[in-house]
């Protein structure tokens, strides 16, 4: 059986695929063999992209993500789009107009978004699989971590962002899935390094992430901030277990404060939404994606078509991301949240003085019932986010890994290290996986 | 309320008067919540626009054409120039 | 005509491809949407990397009208929707922009700049079925989207019309000779004009292209704003558009329906140094600056400092072609008055520019030689460049085909005596004591000779024949 025809058996129960691809050759390289799906808002040149959204349904890049080019030189095969929240807006995977994922470990539970798709398939996938995922403020962990899968969130501007539908241009990591760290990591090697056609990207060079040594010597913390209060305890049970496990195996154990921890999601919100908003703007009617019969002046065409094409939790942000941009109220929010992001960075470089890993829960719960997600309030939703947020909003790089059960749902080690020192937490992350 | 129909304008979005009360109610909520920034001391800390320490990346003035069609996307074109709504 | 005047300048950079991507900026005459890409065709996933050049003529602009260069270049988005806008906000600058605080003198008067930035030129619209205010629909074309603008913002030191014009002649003969923009070219600088009379609202008019229309846009305003307050009638802080055609100015939006740009840092540009190297550099390869050159001409050719500064007020081409003609005959002072009193003369009654005409420096300097040479008289020739000038034909082969050149003393005696047995009536009262008559043959002979003698040789030649 093929590729494509195996994931279209999985998808039809699991609902991940937004949109297939055609036929592609076999290549040579670090991924031949490999199936390589790819987040909705990453483009892929001929193969419709619409980042979850309305507005961009029947959008067909003219070009491909370096991501992309980078997978099929390696002989990667690309099989299709996976869905995702619309433009990266949501932790459950749920707003949006196309497929919702079922979490492969309990159908009526969410996958965790916005990368639900890539994460549901890369634990469904019985063939060799690699997921080219996206992250602004936790949206390759919290998949990875409630479907019991790998995800490397790396160091901002480690991947190129060029071919990446932008949420929030500051934020944004392209970043990877897998079932093992081993093969995460292969292919975060992959599609890392310099690009000329994005200026956010580092030009240091990529070292091989798959040479990874034992955490022996290696000192860990554990942010007192990102326990206790909030966090389900039978989820810091299992975390607490897997951290345990590496000090077995060499690791030392320290306690670390990251004061500004709490401040991290206002920050975080107010300069992803204020980014997100101008972003979004291009979105008017015009030139590709949902256009309408010309009628009306602009500001009548565009205000109707973008009503039109955008969901509610995206127009919320652009309403929100607006606010916080407005003459008047721009010092006091979004310059105000790009000071606090600096404090933030302070928290995790002073850390990292005293340590080489952070370890801590992914996510404060397991996968939540659909039912429950109904009834959260907006406020409810972002708290959700508040362990993965702050990492994000300092382009430290991030893994979580399968590290235990709770009522038979998976639970995800995050483990955190300095920017460019994605091989620390690796390493960790394949101890823990190790068993 | 108002100033939910004001930032709606601005962002070219037509609002159900439901949505534009569900809106002014929410952002009301989480505003409150960002305004404990007010709490961190910034005094003299530079703002970081991007996480990492980034600059000069310039392009050679070199010109290069792109081989596509920039129509193919385009629902409505008269010859070569895309239609678009008038200004008034 | 007196008015408070402060103007905002937008001219195309001559780099060879757009600001943020490598679309040419070679646009003149081409189809629509044959030069753009995903980057400033806005497409999603496209991203803007910042162009090297474009910022090698902003650091020598900013030299040039003695501004103070910011250390670091960033750049903002400036959010507003509109049918020209790829992405519906434009990449500018700011807060901080490339300089500030600098000035140039007109006629001695110094006119501050407030800033100079680099920020996207948006698309070009056509406005079918009617004018801006009432046309059906809008084609749009974006070949100019993503071209590289740099944009002058002066204090509101302007004080008429008149100062506002020769302040855009003075920048752009400035911007010529930096090299930084090609004055021929479509479009290539647009102006905003903030205007108020006594103390009065300013008005703002929007998007004037061309000097001319400058002073006439303004020239309007004042008479506008003038009736208005004779008759009692408030002006209204607002945003007018110029029509060319019309000549008049007509309301856009009111300033309280202005837009809130909220503006954001781009945060998919970084920042650029300008360094102190770098702008060593371009302060040491910087062009010689129309003042400069006026008082090079006038100390190197001996020239009076009035025609040094004709040649090079008329444009750079000018300058260069009177120093190629200074290096092909060594008269200088000669070749500057043939220059500045009949050669630009001439053009200008072709309504021809020097780029537009076909006259060279080698061709040029062949009239001086042939009244050097005496193969032609100075009235001949001030005949000639007429001819020379539309036709850009050398002078040699006009005298040549034309056999124009002066008759030798045997020739023209040939033709006196012709002259004088046509007309023995003039003779005979000439010879009566009307000495009128000898004017009349004298003029007989000219007509006749058309400038191939001086008039001096034919009056004694005459004179001769007939005593």
């Amino acid at each position: 059986m093929s590729f494509i025809d195996r994931i279209r058996e999985l998808d039809d129960k699991y609902h991940f695929i937004n949109a297939y691809a055609g036929d592609e050759p076999y290549g040579e390289g670090l991924l031949s063999g490999y199936a390589v799906s790819v987040k909705d808002n990453v483009c892929v040149k001929g193969l419709e992209s619409k980042a979850g959204s309305k507005i961009l349904e029947g959008y067909v890049p003219p070009f491909d993500a370096t991501v992309v080019v980078k997978s099929r030189a390696e002989g990667g095969i690309i099989i299709g789009k996976t869905t995702q929240d619309e433009f990266g807006f949501g932790t459950f995977n749920v707003n949006t107009p196309y497929k919702v994922p079922l979490n492969p470990h309990d159908v009526e539970r969410s996958t965790g978004g916005s990368s639900g798709g890539a994460a549901c398939l890369t634990e469904v996938a019985d063939f060799k699989h690699v997921a080219i995922s996206e992250s602004t403020g936790g949206s390759i962990s919290c998949p990875a971590s409630w479907c019991g899968v790998v995800g490397i969130t790396p160091t901002y501007g480690r991947v190129s962002r060029w071919g990446l539908i932008d949420y929030a241009n500051s934020l944004d990591k392209i970043g990877v899935m897998a079932k093992t760290v081993k093969e995460a990591a292969m292919f975060l090697g992959v599609i890392s390094g310099p690009d000329k056609y994005d200026s956010t990207v580092l030009n240091t060079p990529v070292p091989d992430y798959t040479q990874l040594g034992s955490v022996e010597g290696v000192r860990i913390g554990v942010p007192k901030e990102y326990l206790g209060k909030g966090v389900d305890h039978k989820v810091e049970e299992q975390v607490w277990g897997s951290i345990k496990k590496l000090e077995s195996r060499g690791a030392s154990i320290s306690e670390i404060s990251l004061p500004h921890t709490k401040y991290s999601l206002s920050s975080y919100y107010i300069i992803a939404m204020a980014e997100a908003s101008t972003n979004l703007a291009k979105f008017s009617g015009l030139r590709y994606g949902l256009q309408n019969p010309i009628e009306g002046d602009f500001n009548q065409y565009f205000s109707k078509v973008r009503a039109e094409g955008m969901g509610d939790e995206t127009k919320r942000r652009i309403i929100l991301g607006s606010f916080t941009r407005m003459a008047g109220y721009r010092n006091a929010y979004y310059l105000k949240a790009l000071k606090v992001r600096t404090r933030v960075i302070e928290d995790f470089k002073k850390a990292f003085k005293e340590v080489d890993v952070l370890a801590a829960p992914t996510m404060p719960v397991v996968a939540p019932r659909f039912d429950e997600i109904a009834e959260l309030e907006p406020i409810q939703h972002y708290m959700m986010d508040i362990l993965t947020v702050a990492p994000n909003l300092a382009g430290i790089p991030m893994v979580t890994v399968p590290c235990g059960n709770v009522d038979g749902m998976p639970v995800g080690l995050h483990l955190m290290s300095d920017h460019l020192n994605e091989v620390k937490a690796l390493e960790a992350a394949q101890e823990v996986e190790q068993g | 309320m108002d100033l939910v129909e004001r930032l709606a304008k601005a962002a070219r979005l037509n609002l159900t008067p439901a949505e534009t009360c569900k809106y002014a109610q929410q952002l009301s909520v989480i505003l409150d919540a960002f305004n404990e920034l007010d709490q961190v001391d910034t005094d003299g800390v530079e703002p970081s626009y991007h996480p990492i320490k980034l600059e000069d990346a310039l392009r050679e003035d070199e010109p290069e054409k792109w081989e596509w069609d920039p129509l193919a996307n385009v629902a409505d074109a008269e010859g070569r120039s895309i239609r678009g709504p008038k200004i008034k | 005509m007196n008015a408070t005047i402060g103007l905002e300048i937008h001219v195309h950079l001559k780099t060879w491809s757009k600001l943020f991507c490598s679309c040419t900026t070679d646009i003149d005459g081409k189809e629509p949407n044959t030069e753009v890409c995903p980057i400033c065709l806005g497409y999603p996933g496209s991203k803007p990397k910042l162009n090297k050049k474009a910022v090698d003529f902003g650091i020598t602009l900013a030299l040039a009208l003695e501004s103070n260069i910011e250390p670091e270049l960033r750049f903002s988005r400036k959010n507003y929707f509109y049918p020209d806008m790829s992405k519906n906000f434009q990449i500018t600058q700011y807060e901080v922009p490339l300089a500030s605080g600098g000035f140039l003198l007109v006629d001695d008067h110094r006119i501050g700049i407030t800033r100079v930035h680099l920020e996207e030129d948006p698309a070009k619209l056509t406005h079918v079925g009617g004018g801006i205010t009432n046309a059906r629909e809008t084609l749009i074309d974006y070949n100019r989207a993503g071209m590289p603008l740099v944009e002058i913002v002066t204090d509101p030191d302007i004080e008429s019309t008149e100062e506002a014009r020769a302040f855009l002649e003075k920048l752009s003969l400035i911007l010529d000779h930096l090299g930084v923009y090609d004055p021929t070219a479509e479009g290539v600088l647009r102006v905003d004009a903030n205007i108020s009379i006594e103390g009065g609202n300013r008005v703002e008019v929007k998007n004037i292209t061309g000097f001319k229309n400058v002073e006439k846009a303004l020239n309007y305003e004042v008479i506008r704003q003038k009736s208005a307050k004779n008759m009692g009638v408030d002006i209204v802080r607002e945003t007018r558009h110029y029509d060319a055609g019309s000549g008049i100015t007509s309301t856009l939006r009111l300033k309280e329906d202005e837009e809130d740009y909220g503006y954001i840092a781009e945060p998919d540009l970084v920042k650029t140094n300008l360094t102190e190297d770098w702008i060593g550099r371009m302060k040491a390869s910087m062009p010689e600056l129309p003042d400069q050159r006026i008082n090079r001409l006038e100390l190197q050719y001996g020239i009076p400092r009035f025609q040094a500064s004709i040649i090079v007020r008329t444009g750079l081409q000018m300058s260069e072609f009177f120093e190629k003609s200074c290096r092909l005959h060594d008269d200088q002072k000669e070749v500057c008055n043939w220059l500045v009193t009949f050669l630009l003369k001439s053009l200008n009654y072709e309504d021809m520019s020097l780029s537009e005409s076909k006259v060279t420096p080698e061709t040029f300097v062949e009239i001086l030689e042939l009244i050097s040479e005496g193969t032609i008289s100075n009235r001949l020739a001030k005949e000639l460049i007429k001819d020379y000038v539309k036709t850009g034909k050398s002078p040699r082969k006009i005298v040549e085909e034309k056999n124009l050149g002066l008759l030798s003393e045997e020739e023209l005696g040939k033709i006196v005596v012709s002259v004088v047995n046509e007309f023995p009536q003039a003779v005979e009262d000439y010879r009566g004591g009307k000495s009128k008559a000898a004017e009349y043959l004298i003029g007989q002979v000219l007509r006749r000779i058309r400038a191939r003698a001086t008039a001096n040789d034919v009056r004694r030649l005459v004179l001769e024949e007939l005593d």
